[in-house]
């Protein structure tokens, strides 16, 4: 029939006039607009379209039947497509069945460099890209096979072409085999006779910028049945500028000025993504009073500043919303399926600690096991750190196993529970199809879970399953099952299908939309800010691409650089002009990404008059970034750190004190005081054992050793080293079961090396006539009337002289010397019990421990000269030997004493103030950024520690 | 403009000699002879720089538009006769074409290019590229290593020779600590095997020593010849202590095993040994010991030689072994990795740049190239779609081996284009390559200059545009002439190369000046000034001139950040009211607020993390827990609830409110706050929910801090390159030792001539490696290097300083050996390296020594404050009160009547098949009804049959469906609600609507409406009929279903009264029942 043309003018919103013009139209009887079907570029287009028309009725109290408003690719989509077209879970899965079974080598202009690993996930990928070229190439009416044919001469590598093309013919060869349509090709088809819903009588085609050259082939056919009506969103003295469709004319517009009324004040230029929404705060400040909440209209071309804007105003009192929706990534559901994934496909620990930390799982956990979810975190970690587990089963093996330590069982209930609920749902799914299975995880979880449709969260969490239900259907569908795709391709497929998908959650009583550069057009509110001005946002450009460079996109009459920029350049016009008489419209550059990445101004600002350019140039691209001020650092809040309400007041008590304990007090009380009285323990994530661990290990060998009545008066050497590897092995196995994770066996394996060397020293000694007394001795004693405990590595005595050596191990790294690691030089805050004469010179204890071992040996149980030392078995296993401290004598040993009664002295009066100013290492350090004192409610503290005392 | 022949030139361009200004020339010139802009290529190295590139060309072009005069000037310098208006012309066309400018960084450069051939390289298309030193990065090496662990994906052999790597490469070290020496290893290493892939040429005798080392030879028995060499001592009667001192060598090097400690047993004699060898050689030696001469005759000499060669074998044996275990362990690692790279998608940029090397052995060396019909070549022009036909590359000693690696092809392709039409520019300063650390090579420079000998023309600029003169002549007193006696010769060779005496340009650079080298005095006693009494010093110096007063700016150079973080904590509690700020890269968490943040978030995973929690306790979140009755029992799942259903950035926002809430933050506090939530939102990006690894993350997050204006700014050397300052105050000048000594990790040798490397070594001990040939080249070779090394960063330094330099230094005590920078300094300057004392200044009341000055010292009394910047407006802030305003337009809530009202259900039923299915069936039956016109003139099994063929619903549903409509057409109730009324009839099926009501806007959908109007067309009466497939099995079911949906019928009503314009009255309203075939009148 035919094609008519209108200019709406642009001294409105496009929205505006788009509504007025059609209430205006001589057909209508009443609002009735049931017989038209307008066309808009965008979704949220459409939805304002709608709004526009039923506030435009409401004026004249009256309602509208709406038209059908839809997005241009609706008139390449049948009303009713035949039933087997290929979905999309569909089209993913040929293609990587397609791509699994080529061989490469016979596609080396496609694979060249490096031989791909053909796994599902390469597949599916690789089967992405391809498919996502095909669409791209779909919207000019091509498929890679026309573009070999036709342009194969022309571009650059005709190889690849060829390559892709043949790679193509075999996905549309399977996808025949199984009685499917590929819906791109279909696309193509439907646009040669494009076919409208029956009671259409008009097309509208309203302010669509862009539409692909498929969309106009199909509306070329449309206007040979029907009349279509094209309305453009600009003055009638543009006709030139515009072709039939209603396209900006590139030619025209890639150089059009675009005259910013008040440049200086409406474009400005910033740094950072969250300074871009600190100026939008500021021109809303400016604004007041002129506008009010409901006449700002956002643009955010740029995502990564739409979070900012949305909490800065939220700061503020207003709501946005985001009509991109969000990702089905952000939602719980799917988080909960990917932690399940990552169990399914590969039990390891941290996929179960995953899994098992999704919130949804412990709600679930809780209301119908029982499991307390604390309980049950902290189990997941003294588990982990206890036996380096690598894998569910190892779990299972643990707390299940009937032949294995039962005491666990009483230990990890809540890990046991939860675990058995994980089990049973990983033998579910490999016992059943995967839907099934997916759906009875899902089930369960979700079961004690009640969702209020009225509810804004409950309202996403029933859209998010209503995707994943659509997706899971996709999936069970015949194809799938005649491609034979293994249950777990399956399911990353339908991970990576509900990955791309969005949801959209509903505005509520959100105040301003955050919307993209295309949107805007359709925003009729007065007072426009648009962030993310910046090249490559507006207009977007990719100069580059995998398969579609600029050039070719052009050859192939596909939208490129060129056209966007026009289409932009119109674009911004008509934002601008649409305000010129009553509103505003500013615009916004960043300088910098979020990650630091330096942005262009947008070429747009540059469409000025020659004039102009050099001093507008000048200004975007020389003037300095802004910063955000730097305050110098300051302690925001003091920590309280008088005893909280869950210490009881037992601890302040003391009635006993290990040896080990000394050596804290000494370094510094008040760091004694966090880890001993507040039992402030560095937290740990071990992969493998700790010095502690490894300590532990060495020490029980030698205990054994100690113990045996045979191993003690050993000379042989090599006896003495399998003996002590043997029990290392031993109690390796006991920890870590037979088969050990690797690091733990080299670890074993040093452990093994030291003891060896220690087994060589051990030897020569029991040659020399040491004979081994006690290993591990409890000894007790008072101190100032607390009761002071300790164990001793071990006591030697020589057969002939009596003499009696008391003996620590120690396993760390260096060795150590004994009187150095007791005794260190004087610092100014030492109190007076800890200083100590030594020589000429007068130190201070640093620790206690072997002294005290002296002192607390029974009176007359042990008799002869007395040596303290360290057996020292460092990872330098040259260096295994003992040191003895001989210049301990008596009067060492009452200065000892002295100091020790002097700790047990303070630590019951609480003296646990002031700190040490320095400590060799400091586990606190990320607690105080200061001095302590600086950084803690020192005046607290102290009354608190006074009132104790008294 | 036309375009004649365009020349490749190198530029040697000296400090503030204006690199930028030659390289944006360039630019402009090749734009002014009509090259295309996306024909050019810039590349440089920081994002910062990239960007200036970029506006410095659009300022050059500016100004050169501004009058004639300056279009002039520019039309000189470039030598093109052109006028403002071509210049103009030129900004257009770089503006218009800033989409498609190639001006970045080498790195962005090379991940572009990696990002257009990922089925070449066999990476996925959409890969993420990580920061070489970040978090995400380290967590996947962790994850490598650990994978490697796992015997569920290795198996047990490749596992046992990974153990055996491991144990070899950390011979003699019995570690009990796995992860961090692996990652010790991997980290230090990592970087030689990319540049050296080859396993033979790890820890290969033949390849370092092709004729053979003279130390790894068949020895006599070692026993026997120190038994026999102690006899034979002991008859020569020699003085008790030397005796001794022969003895425990004796003792200790026979008994010398791989796994020994290198002790002072073995060293002291050794040493001596090794120093006499060519005498021990002769057959007669004097070793000094203790003072005393120790005669050897030619046996003993042989026999000493004997105990060395053991000693020497041993050490070099372990050292090839060693390194033999690292080249395995890395060559594991690096199969991971690899699999990681391509199939995970995550790439360093590191990982980018050596997917395109020839050296990597996973991509089979995959080379760039322009020309489309090279074989096996990544053919880069059509991929990013331009032609780079001119080259411009910035900071070029800055590059490193690799990244030539992937430009050397193309590079090559256009030196040896002799078509005048393509180009290569580079310009750098191999005296300012201070980042051989991470790789740069400076050595190319003159390399890439030799080897195209003749093709291109080298320009060296050595006239300063910053400094003034005072300065300029303390860098070429520094740097001119070179202490032949203190520093490696070829060092000094190396510099006078690239050295030409500097000159300031007059009347560009300040007139007034002003250098000074200080020193603490010592103190009363004697002693050594420290560190503190340098900063004093410093902070005396601020006080003294109070730059910021007059507008000045000063930066204060150090070595590191954390001498930085200590000076600025000095000075801001000594210059009170001075505005200092540490520059660079800042971590974040060293401060309450992120902290406490920190242990929430552990807590949150980690309900047992006893620490985290006592933070918590003592944090004012305290008193929130206690009002929301939070406690270690519950707040575990609550935070993780937030977390996961909204992201880490919102959950930080939410708790930054809730602990403000409790504690108003002061501005520092708020400050910390805000980068924490930036940091959210970058990590949120990335869809991890996991509280451990955001942990992580922001551990390692950095921002740049950036100084405010008017501010003293504290930063590194190396993060000053490039930057100018009217002060410039050094105080930490210390160094390494200029003549070398240090310990070295790890050397690949190369090629003299094609630079290529030859054989890679985890170098034993210095005093091992002095004696041997090779080796001791190689040693020394290093520290020529690390000396050049030194000058740079020392050059660096001094030429940051436009009007002043103060160069701090302190009396390093008389004992000292080392000839540090400060040293080397003092001797250039001064004469003498380690002066006493000097002549004394008077700075802000206390004295100082000053060892050097030249220019005037009050330079700065004539500095007004005329250059302080302006402030800047008073900004607006918006306030709550705005959401309160009114406005133009009003706002409606959107409804949708179709999801109104439905009731609480389980979330069970949302993954129940049965559930879609009652709703698929729901609209199905809608559709079948929607196709009745008239119950008495339709043939329902013609609508059956139609909508049987289209619809794809299931087979039984199918059935289900057809047969409810059969059944409820049948109905009695239904027949008469859908048939034609009389008179003058409109039938409306599946019509939608808006309308505003309540100042609600809803969207609705009429089912089916029949109209009945008069003969003017006048809309009469009007029947809402409504189709619903609920269940409805008795009565009070009906009851339910009609009271749930009436509320939605009578809004229906209200928009088709409003629609046809009738009264209420004259609609009726009613709910057709399908399942029970029931309809019911409103
Ligand atoms: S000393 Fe000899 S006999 Fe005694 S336990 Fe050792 S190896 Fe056996």
């Amino acid at each position: 029939m035919s094609v008519e043309r209108y200019f709406l003018g642009w001294d409105a919103p496009a929205t505006t006039k788009v509504c007025a013009f059609l209430l205006r139209l001589p057909s209508l009887s009443s609002a009735d607009l049931k017989n038209k079907l307008i066309v808009v570029p965008t979704r949220q287009a459409g939805r304002r379209l709608r709004g526009a028309l039923a506030l435009h009725c409401a004026a004249r109290q009256t309602a509208i039947l709406s038209p059908q408003v839809v997005t241009p690719t609706f008139l390449l989509h049948s009303d009713n497509p035949p039933a087997h077209v290929a979905n999309q879970a569909e089209i993913r899965a040929v293609w990587a069945e397609t791509l699994l079974e080529i061989d490469p080598n016979e596609y080396a202009g496609v694979f060249s460099a490096y031989p791909p690993t053909q796994d599902f996930a390469w597949a599916m990928h690789t089967g992405n890209m391809i498919q996502e070229l095909r669409s791209r190439l779909a919207d000019g009416g091509h498929q890679i096979a026309d573009v070999q044919r036709e342009l194969g001469s022309l571009v650059q590598e005709p190889e690849r072409w060829k390559n892709l093309a043949r790679l193509e013919g075999a996905y549309l060869e399977s996808l025949r085999e199984l009685d499917r349509l590929d819906p791109l090709e279909l696309m193509i088809q439907q646009a040669e006779k494009p076919r409208l819903p029956e009671r259409i009588e008009t097309v509208v085609i309203a302010g669509v910028p862009d539409p692909t050259p498929l969309v106009l082939q199909a509306l070329g056919h449309l206007a040979e049945q029907i009349t279509i009506i094209v309305l453009v969103h600009a003055p009638e003295n543009l006709n030139d500028h515009f072709d039939s469709w209603g396209r900006p004319i590139t030619g025209k517009w890639r150089k059009a000025q675009i005259d910013i009324p008040d440049a200086s004040a409406n474009i400005i230029l910033t740094g950072s993504p969250t300074l871009q929404s600190s100026k939008v705060l500021e021109v809303l400040a400016a604004e007041v009073g002129r506008f009010g909440p409901n006449d700002v209209a956002l643009g955010v071309p740029d995502r990564s500043v739409s979070s900012f804007l949305a909490a800065d105003l939220a700061d503020k009192g207003l709501s946005t919303f985001d009509p991109a929706g969000k990702t089905l990534r952000e939602h719980p559901v799917y988080q909960l399926l990917e932690a399940f994934w990552m169990l399914a496909n590969d039990s390891n620990y941290a996929a179960l600690s995953g899994f098992l930390r999704q919130s949804d799982v412990l709600r679930f956990l809780q209301a119908s096991c029982n499991v307390s979810p604390r309980n049950l975190l902290e189990d997941l970690d003294v588990f982990r750190n206890r036996y380096l587990p690598l894998a569910l089963e190892d779990v299972t093996h643990r707390l299940f196993c009937e032949s294995v330590n039962k005491t666990e069982n009483k230990q990890f209930t809540d890990l046991r529970r939860a675990t058995a609920f994980v089990q049973d749902q990983l033998d579910i799914f490999e016992n059943n199809e995967l839907d099934s299975a997916l759906r009875s995880l899902l089930q369960a979880v979700y079961k004690a879970r009640s969702i209020d449709p009225n509810d804004p969260e409950d309202k996403e969490f029933i859209a998010v399953a209503r995707l994943v239900e659509g997706t899971l259907n996709q999936l069970v569908d015949e194809v799938i099952a005649g491609i034979g795709l293994k249950k777990r391709s399956a399911f990353e497929l339908l991970l990576s299908r509900l990955g791309e998908q969005s949801y959209y959650p509903e505005r509520g009583d959100a105040v301003i939309d955050l919307e993209g550069w295309l949107e805007l057009p359709w925003n009729d509110a007065p007072l426009l800010i648009v962030t993310g001005m910046n090249d490559g946002l507006v207009p977007d450009s990719q100069p580059s691409d995998v398969f579609l460079p600029d050039s070719l996109r052009n050859e192939l009459g596909l939208r490129h650089d060129e056209d966007r920029l026009a289409r932009d350049v119109y674009l911004m016009t008509e934002l601008i002009e649409s305000r010129r008489e009553k509103g505003r419209a500013c615009f916004i550059a960043g300088k910098r990404s979020n990650t630091g990445d330096p942005l262009k101004p947008s070429r747009l600002f540059f469409h000025c008059a020659d004039e102009a350019l050099p001093e507008r140039a000048q200004r975007l691209l020389t003037v300095p970034e802004e910063k955000r001020a730097s305050h110098p650092s300051t302690v925001s809040f003091l920590l309280d750190v008088t005893p909280p309400a869950d210490v009881s007041s037992d601890r302040m008590r003391l009635e006993e004190l290990p040896v080990s304990r000394f050596k804290d007090y000494l370094q510094c009380p008040f760091r004694f005081y966090l880890s001993r009285i507040l039992e402030m323990e560095e937290p740990k994530e071990k992969r493998e054992m700790d010095p502690l661990d490894f300590g532990l290990l060495v020490h029980e060998a030698l205990h054994k050793m100690g113990k045996s009545a045979e191993m003690r008066n050993c000379e042989n050497s090599r006896r003495l080293s399998n003996f002590l590897c043997t029990q290392a092995k031993n109690w390796v196995v006991k920890r870590f079961g037979p088969t050990p994770p690797l690091q733990v066996e080299i670890q074993l394996e040093a452990a093994k090396q030291r003891l060896n060397a220690a087994a060589h020293v051990q030897g020569e000694l029991v040659a020399d006539g040491w004979e081994i007394l006690e290993s591990e001795m409890e000894i007790e004693g008072q101190f100032g009337g607390v009761a002071v405990r300790g164990r001793i590595d071990r006591i030697d005595q020589h057969r002939k002289t009596g003499r009696i050596r008391i003996i620590d191990y120690k396993t760390s790294d260096q060795s150590q010397v004994p009187e150095k690691a007791h005794l260190g030089p004087l610092s100014s805050v030492v109190r007076d019990y800890a200083k100590v004469k030594v020589g000429k010179g007068e130190k201070r204890w640093l620790d206690l421990q072997l002294p005290l071992y002296e002192l607390l040996l029974p009176n007359g149980e042990f008799r002869g000269g007395m040596q303290v030392g360290y057996f020292n078995l460092p990872k330098a296993i040259k260096d295994t030997r003992m040191v003895f401290w001989d210049s301990l004598d008596d009067e060492l040993l009452q200065a000892a004493r002295i100091c020790a009664e002097g700790v047990v002295e303070d630590i019951r009066h609480h003296r646990f103030w002031p700190p040490a100013l320095k400590v060799e290492y400091d586990r606190f350090a990320s607690l105080f950024h200061a001095e302590i004192g600086d950084c803690v409610n020192v005046r607290a503290f102290k009354e608190f520690l006074e009132k104790q005392a008294t | 403009m036309t375009q004649g022949k365009i020349n490749h030139i190198a530029i040697a361009a000296s400090a503030g000699s204006g690199k930028t200004f030659q390289l944006a020339h360039r630019y402009i010139r090749l734009l002014a002879g009509g090259v295309p802009p996306d024909r050019i290529i810039a590349l440089t190295f920081s994002r910062k720089a990239a960007g200036e590139i970029f506006e410095s060309i659009a300022r050059y072009l500016c100004e050169a538009i501004s009058s004639p005069e300056h279009a002039q000037r520019m039309g000189r310098r470039i030598e093109t006769g052109s006028s403002q208006g071509d210049f103009l012309g030129l900004l257009r066309d770089l503006l218009d074409n800033s989409h498609r400018l190639h001006i970045s960084t080498l790195d962005s450069f090379i991940v572009g290019i990696v990002s257009t051939f990922p089925m070449e390289l066999g990476i996925s298309s959409d890969f993420q590229v990580l920061d070489n030193d970040g978090a995400e990065a380290r967590e996947a090496r962790e994850e490598i290593l650990r994978s490697i662990f796992d015997h569920r994906h290795v198996d047990r052999s490749t596992q046992r020779e990974f153990l055996q790597a491991f144990k070899q490469a950390t011979f003699g070290q019995e570690e009990k600590g796995l992860e961090r020496n692996l990652a010790t290893i991997i980290g230090r290493f990592r970087n030689c095997y990319q540049i050296l892939p080859v396993r033979d040429l790890w820890g290969n005798e033949n390849a370092i020593w092709p004729d053979g080392s003279p130390w790894l030879v068949s020895l006599t028995d070692v026993n026997d010849a120190a038994s026999e060499l102690e006899i034979s001592l002991l008859e020569d009667k020699l003085s008790e202590s030397v005796m001794g001192r022969w003895h425990t060598f004796i003792d200790a090097a026979a008994q010398f095993r791989p796994s020994s400690p290198w002790t002072r047993d073995i060293e002291y004699l050794f040493e001596k040994l090794i120093h006499k060898l060519n005498d021990l050689r002769k057959g007669s030696a004097s070793i000094p010991i203790n003072r005393m001469a120790c005669e050897l005759s030619q046996r003993q000499c042989e026999l000493a030689l004997v105990l060395v060669s053991h000693v020497m074998k041993t050490e070099l044996n372990t050292a090839l072994n060693k390194t033999r275990g690292i080249y395995q362990i890395l060559d594991q690692y690096e199969q991971f990795y690899d699999v990681m790279i391509h199939r995970r998608g995550k790439l360093t940029f590191d990982d980018a740049q050596y997917l395109l090397t020839e050296a990597n052995r996973y991509s089979g060396g995959a080379l760039l190239s322009r020309m489309s019909n090279e074989d096996a070549r990544l053919y880069i022009d059509y991929r990013i779609d331009c032609k780079l036909d001119h080259w411009l590359l910035d900071e070029f000693q800055d590059t490193s081996s690799l990244q030539w690696e992937v430009l050397r092809n193309l590079a090559d392709e256009i030196l040896q284009d002799v078509s005048g039409q393509r180009s290569f520019f580079y310009v750098g300063d191999v005296k300012q390559a201070i980042y051989g650390w991470r790789g740069g090579n400076a050595q190319l420079f003159g390399k890439i200059l030799e080897q195209y000998n003749g093709h291109i023309a080298l320009k060296p600029l050595s006239t300063s545009f910053r400094s003034c003169e005072p300065i300029i002549d303390t860098v070429n007193a520094v740097f001119g002439d070179l202490p032949e006696d203190i520093l490696p010769k070829n060092t000094i060779r190396e510099w006078k190369k690239t050295w030409k005496d500097h000159r300031s340009q007059q009347g560009v650079v300040p007139k007034h000046g002003h250098v000074a080298l200080l020193e603490p005095p010592c103190d009363k006693e004697g002693a050594k000034p420290t560190a503190r009494d340098r900063y004093q010093l410093v902070a005396h110096l601020l006080n003294e001139i109070s730059p910021l007063a007059r507008g000045l700016s000063v930066g204060i150079l150090v070595r590191t950040n954390e001498t930085g973080k200590r000076i600025v904590d000095f000075l801001r509690r000594t210059c009170s009211g001075m505005n200092i700020v540490h520059e660079g890269k800042a971590t974040i968490k060293d401060n309450c607020v992120v902290s406490v943040f920190l242990s929430l978030l552990r807590l949150a995973a980690h309900p047992g993390d006893i620490f985290a929690w006592r933070h918590l306790e003592m944090s004012p979140l305290c008193r929130y827990f206690a009002r929301e009755q939070l406690s270690r029992d519950n707040l575990s799942l609550v935070l993780l609830r937030e977390i996961q259903t909204f992201g880490f950035q919102a959950f930080i926002r939410n708790w930054g409110a809730r602990l403000q809430g409790m504690h108003p933050l002061d501005d520092f506090g708020k400050s910390m706050l805000r980068n924490l939530i930036d940091a959210a939102g970058e990590f949120d990006e990335t869809g991890n929910r996991d509280c451990d690894a955001f942990c992580r993350f922001v551990e390692s997050y950095k921002i740049d801090e950036l100084a405010a204006a008017n501010a003293v700014r504290v930063m590194t050397i190396h993060q000053s390159k490039g930057l100018g300052f009217d002060i410039v105050i050094l105080p930490e000048l210390h160094g390494r030792n200029l003549a070398g000594g240090g310990k070295i990790d790890f050397i690949i040798a190369r090629s003299l001539d094609t630079n290529r490397p030859l054989w890679g070594l985890e170098m034993p001990r210095r005093l091992v490696a002095s004696a041997d040939p090779v080796l001791s080249s190689q040693a020394q070779a290093y520290d020529e290097a690390s000396c050049f090394d030194e000058l740079c960063v020392l050059y660096v330094a001094l030429t940051r300083a436009r009007q002043a330099l103060y160069m701090i230094t302190s009396f390093p005590g008389k004992t000292a050996q080392v000839v540090a920078t400060d040293a080397f300094l003092k001797l250039q300057l001064v004469g003498d390296p380690k002066p006493v004392d000097g002549p004394r200044v008077r700075i802000d009341h206390n004295e100082f020594i000053c060892l050097y000055e030249a220019g005037e010292r009050d330079w700065y009394k004539n500095v007004s404050a005329a250059r302080k910047s302006t402030s800047r407006a008073e900004q607006l802030e918006l306030t709550k009160d705005f959401c309160k305003q009114p406005s133009l337009r009003r706002r409606f809530a959107h409804v949708l009547p179709a999801r109104m009202t439905r009731v609480r259900q389980s979330g069970a039923l949302f993954f129940d098949r049965n559930t879609y299915d009652s709703q698929d069936f729901g609209s199905a039956i809608h559709k079948l009804f929607e196709k009745v016109m008239w119950a008495d003139s339709t043939d329902i099994e013609v609508v059956i049959g139609q909508w049987k063929r289209n619809s794809s619903l299931a087979g039984d549903m199918k059935q289900r469906v057809i047969k409810q409509f059969r059944f409820a057409l049948f109905c009695a109730d239904v027949q008469r609600a859908l048939s034609r009324p009389k008179g003058n009839v409109e039938l409306w099926r599946e019509r939608p609507f808006e309308i505003i009501v309540d100042d609600q806007w809803v969207s609705g959908v009429f089912d089916r409406v029949t109209i009945v109007r008069d003969k003017l067309d006048h809309p009469l009466t009007a029947t809402i009929v409504d189709y619903k497939s609920d269940i409805v099995a008795d009565p009070a079911m009906l009851h339910n279903a009609v009271k749930l949906y009436r509320p939605q019928l009578i809004l229906y009503g209200k928009a088709l009264s409003q629609i046809l314009g009738i009264e209420p009255a004259q609609l009726r309203l009613k709910l057709l029942f399908t399942q029970s075939g029931k309809v019911y009148d409103l």
